[in-house]
């Protein structure tokens, strides 16, 4: 088997609060193989940024901490880097985009300059050089009038343009894998459709992998090879996308996927798991998903680990039904 | 928010301000102060206006234990200053070691009416009449400069209260009618408040003063010190206020008291501008500090407080005569007590804004 | 920009009137004759003062005297000091020039000091040093200017020669052998007289600037572009200073236009006490005189400047700052 691109193995990471220790990450392990889109699905404040961050130990410490685990990219631990070393690798071979363009880009500099950026620091483009190679980005990300739209600024483009010239900018230095965290929630609906519609292309052409951060099932279901479902810092199921549509295993995992709204079911309510997320600084022994849990009984008062359901999938429940 | 309600906010606002260690130290030095302020004539050994020409400048008393035998005597003592002339004709103060004045608490002195009619005359501490006792030293005419620095705490922190009082009223009024009416009311009255804020403020105070002749009683001068300064600064804070109050106005409650018939300027008074108070608390600290200032600036250039009353601005008024300072360096130790009260109002006003306004400020 | 200049500059002028206006009739109520000095000077002659009087209309009543002041003033004459002897314009033009030497070098210490000092804590947040400029700030910013002014004079009375400068002055603008000196000599002769109340000026907007600098610091770095830029693999000194500095100074360029013009006038009292000949002592000695158009033409000149200040602010800031458009 082929060395997998970008591997994490049992990640914990913390953060010193006024009120307590977070541990927004407690031993997630997960895989990205080149050409691979790996999609990390969970509600907010499960710890899915975290994880994207810290592949690029983009981490504040203080107050962040990272607590555990090796995150190894080509087979080299990135946690143990130093700064001169990673940062050939921020931009270069991995690139990330963000959910907000708006806050993502600097007002001040124009986006030309911004894509121009990464070009002279990792490619020692010249100025023009650079210029040129993001004018011909902007045409690749389908931006119309490339050459006057290289020299405006953020606060002057749309929402999904802004997000295109992200998406330029993390392309510039032909990265191998792209961690998306939430590029599209920020977005309406068609605009939303379009980015994807984008990536798919840029993915292919390019053979890059993709780890994509989302909350939202409908567009996991569209671009997903594989799936991976936080739940409070802890991985409940992993698969790939049809295990996960087609045969979901852990309690959440069905939960969630029973509330997507779907013409079907116009004529009932919503489903809603019930209860909410568990205080972060204070996780009790054991599944964190007990209290919201339909089928949780004393077992499950210690931490499942994750037992295999096939080769592809696993889950982490005491209570996997047998289909 | 109903009263209940507030009192409780209250409550918890008072508790979390006294975890803020900078405010209470800021807080503590403040009733100390004030205290002082109040007790001042018993707190001070002399009166204010006690000259004793021949102690001009006298150095501070130094307080001793054992006596030019080597007896140590348990309660400390002073000597008496006499001075003589050295070789280059500078005087020089000796202390003259005959007669020992022990220094005792709740001494006799200067007569005086506590709180204005309570004939007294002991004092917290000094020695008998025939001994001087100068805790930190003498002024030109041999006034006690601690005594006069006590005395000098009634102007200078009254000063401000006075002053931030009247200038929180009016700015507030004005502010809450410019913000409730709006319109041409608020256009008038806020350019109003920007032609104000936009005067150069010193040059004002001293075009103002100088609208009054040199030669009028402390008393007047007190008063029109606290109305001139607080001329030059309720525009600023009728600014604020108006901008809360336009917010505030569109709240519900508003709108409901105005549905239920009430007039206008109940509802200003009454609902809106309480709403304001968690601002007004931290404004009206942070305010203190300049009307403190702006009194001892004004009077440390002759144009305050007059001899032989005492603020500290004007103790500070000898220091100016830079050459001869060096003689005498104690002239400079009202300075410390101003910049200690400004550094108080500032640590108990930052302590409030992190309870009452954390928005603001970081 | 052009017209939105122009127009912030005729507003001006409805403010600068009502400003003298009011200072005008205060004025008037000053119990006192401005001319008492003449009056009791046997060798002028009860005619010369009847002159005198018509000629600068003191028999008129107030406002048609604020009027007659509002004529000349358009034609740019400022009146008389009767406590100078000379006109108010050379009065005022003497010591113009002095204040701004003193408000520009006060600048100057107070931003090339304050914003790397800024910069420094906000990048090394919880360390020691960061919590010792912030407490250095706190002192600096509630030690009365005046009190700093007398501390220091007595401080550079007291130590004498100090290894590059010499003997300091205490107070002044030139030596007594000033004449004497060189171009170069007269140059650094101003130099030193300007470094006490220089100093002194720039404390406590050193210690404002430095705390505003550092929070505007902090919470650039904690934006998302930052974290998009560090993203690309930037260094971090290019993260600091290329893209978080340069959004952190922007509203620091507003509070550059009013420092200046708060100087201009606050730097009044601090000059009174160094002796250093610029307005603020002109205004102190033409209100202890009573000299009315000595008084009324500093005013003038004081809320000028204040406006200009403020007009300066602005405009910066729209230079600076690609999302504002004036309107």
């Amino acid at each position: 088997m082929t060395m997998a691109l970008l591997e994490i193995k049992n990640l914990s990471v913390r953060f010193k609060t006024d009120d307590g220790i977070v541990n927004a990450v407690d031993d997630v392990s997960l895989e990205v193989n080149t050409g691979e889109t790996v999609c990390l699905v969970g509600e907010s404040g499960c710890g899915k940024s975290v994880t994207a961050l810290s592949t690029m130990k983009l981490i504040p410490c203080p107050p962040g901490e990272i607590s555990g685990g090796e995150i190894l990219f080509e087979g080299k631990n990135i946690l143990k880097m130093n700064n001169d070393e990673i940062r050939t690798i921020r931009g270069n071979d991995i690139a990330m985009i963000f959910q907000d363009p708006m806050t993502s880009l600097n007002p001040v500099y124009t986006c030309g300059y911004q894509i121009a950026e990464a070009l002279r620091q990792h490619k020692n483009m010249t100025k023009k050089e650079a210029e040129e190679k993001a004018v011909s980005l902007l045409e690749q990300v389908k931006i119309p009038d490339p050459h006057v739209r290289v020299t405006e600024y953020p606060h002057q483009l749309s929402g999904g343009m802004r997000q295109r010239v992200m998406i330029a900018m993390a392309l510039s230095c032909d990265p191998k894998l792209l961690v998306a965290d939430e590029p599209t929630t920020a977005l309406d609906v068609t605009v939303q459709a379009q980015i994807l519609e984008l990536l798919a292309e840029i993915k292919e052409q390019r053979s890059m992998a993709v780890l994509f951060i989302t909350h939202d099932l409908g567009v996991v279901a569209e671009i997903a090879d594989s799936v991976v479902v936080l739940y409070a810092g802890k991985i409940a199921e992993r698969g790939r996308a049809v295990d996960i549509y087609e045969n979901p295993k852990h309690p959440y995992t069905i939960g969630l996927l029973n509330s997507v709204p779907t013409l079907e079911k116009s004529n009932k309510e919503l489903y809603v798991i019930p209860g909410t997320l568990p205080d972060p600084t204070d996780f009790t022994e054991g599944c964190r998903f007990y209290e919201r849990c339909d089928r949780h009984t004393d077992k499950c008062r210690t931490q499942p680990e994750e037992f295999t359901i096939s080769e592809t999938q696993s889950a982490a429940c005491f209570h996997i039904e047998k289909s | 928010m109903n009263d209940v309600q507030y009192k409780s906010e209250l409550k918890k606002g008072l508790l979390k301000l006294k975890k803020h260690k900078p405010a209470l130290v800021g807080f503590i030095i403040l009733v100390v102060l004030y205290v002082v302020c109040i007790f001042a004539e018993f707190v001070a050994p002399y009166h204010y206006d006690n000259e004793s020409r021949s102690n001009s400048y006298n150095p501070p008393s130094r307080i001793h234990f054992f006596d030019k035998e080597d007896n140590f005597h348990i309660f400390p003592f002073v000597y008496d200053y006499g001075y003589e002339f050295d070789a280059y004709y500078n005087r020089v103060f000796v202390e003259k070691k005959d007669r020992r004045f022990p220094l005792k608490l709740f001494v006799r002195g200067d007569p005086y009416k506590l709180f204005g009619f309570i004939p007294y005359d002991r004092h917290l501490f000094g020695v008998e009449k025939e001994g001087r006792f100068y805790l930190i030293g003498a002024d030109g005419r041999g006034r006690d400069l601690f005594s006069r620095i006590v005395y000098g705490s009634r102007v200078s922190l009254t000063v401000g209260l006075i002053g931030v009082f009247i200038s929180t009223i009016i700015g507030v009024l004005v502010g809450g009618i410019a913000g409730f009416y709006g319109g041409k009311i608020d256009n008038v009255l806020m350019r109003i408040c920007e032609m104000l804020m936009l005067v150069p403020s010193f040059y004002l105070l001293l075009a103002l003063r100088a609208a009054f002749p040199p030669e009028i009683s402390s008393v007047t001068i007190y008063l029109l010190i606290i109305f001139i300064l607080s001329f030059i600064r309720w525009a600023g804070l009728a600014r604020v206020i108006r901008g809360m109050t336009k917010s505030i106005r569109e709240r519900e409650f508003v709108l409901a008291a105005e549905a239920l018939g009430q007039r206008n300027i109940i509802i200003i008074i009454k609902h809106i501008i309480p709403q304001t108070f968690s601002f007004l608390i931290v404004s009206v600290t942070l305010s203190i500090p300049y009307y403190i200032l702006g009194e001892s600036g004004l009077s440390l250039i002759g144009l305050g407080i007059q001899d032989p009353y005492a603020s500290w601005g004007n103790l500070l008024s000898d220091a100016m005569n830079i050459a001869d300072i060096r003689f005498h360096p104690w002239i400079l130790i009202p300075g410390f007590f101003i910049f200690i009260t400004v550094m108080a109002f500032n640590f108990l006003g930052d302590g409030l804004r992190d309870v009452f306004d954390p928005k603001s400020g970081k | 920009m052009f017209n939105y200049t122009i127009r912030r500059l005729l507003t001006m002028f409805p403010l600068l009137l009502a400003m003298s206006f009011i200072t005008f009739m205060f004025l008037q109520l000053a119990p006192g004759d401005i001319l008492a000095p003449y009056k009791m000077n046997p060798q002028i002659s009860e005619e010369t003062i009847k002159e005198m009087e018509q000629k600068f209309h003191f028999d008129k009543p107030a406002v048609i005297q604020y009027l007659y002041w509002l004529k000349n003033i358009i034609r740019l004459d400022f009146g008389y000091s009767f406590s100078k002897r000379t006109s108010v314009a050379n009065v005022i033009g003497s010591h113009l020039l002095n204040t701004l030497f003193l408000a520009m070098f006060s600048i100057f210490i107070t931003w090339t000091v304050a914003i790397p000092i800024g910069i420094y804590c906000a990048v090394n947040q919880y360390k020691w040093s960061d919590k010792f400029f912030s407490f250095i700030s706190y002192i600096g910013m509630s030690l009365p200017t005046f009190f700093l002014a007398l501390l220091l004079l007595f401080l550079v009375s007291t130590i004498g020669e100090l290894p590059l400068i010499g003997k300091l002055p205490i107070g002044g603008m030139k030596s007594v052998h000033y004449d004497d000196l060189g171009f170069f000599g007269k140059f650094f002769d101003i130099i030193k007289h300007l470094i006490v109340p220089g100093i002194v000026l720039a404390t406590a907007s050193l210690a404002s600037l430095q705390r505003i600098m550092r929070g505007n610091m902090l919470e650039e770095l904690g934006t998302k572009y930052v974290l998009t830029a560090r993203a690309k693999g930037l260094p971090e000194n290019r993260v600091i200073y290329i893209h978080a500095l340069r959004n952190a100074i922007n509203p620091l360029i507003t509070i550059f236009g009013y420092e200046f013009s708060a100087l201009l006038s606050g730097a009044a009292l601090t000059e009174i006490i160094t002796s250093w000949p610029g307005l603020g002592s002109v205004m102190l000695e033409a209100v202890r005189a009573q000299d009315l158009f000595l008084v009324m033409g500093n005013m003038l000149i004081g809320g000028v400047m204040l406006i200009s200040g403020n007009l300066l602010a602005d405009l910066l800031l729209a230079a600076t700052d690609p999302r504002i458009k004036l309107s």
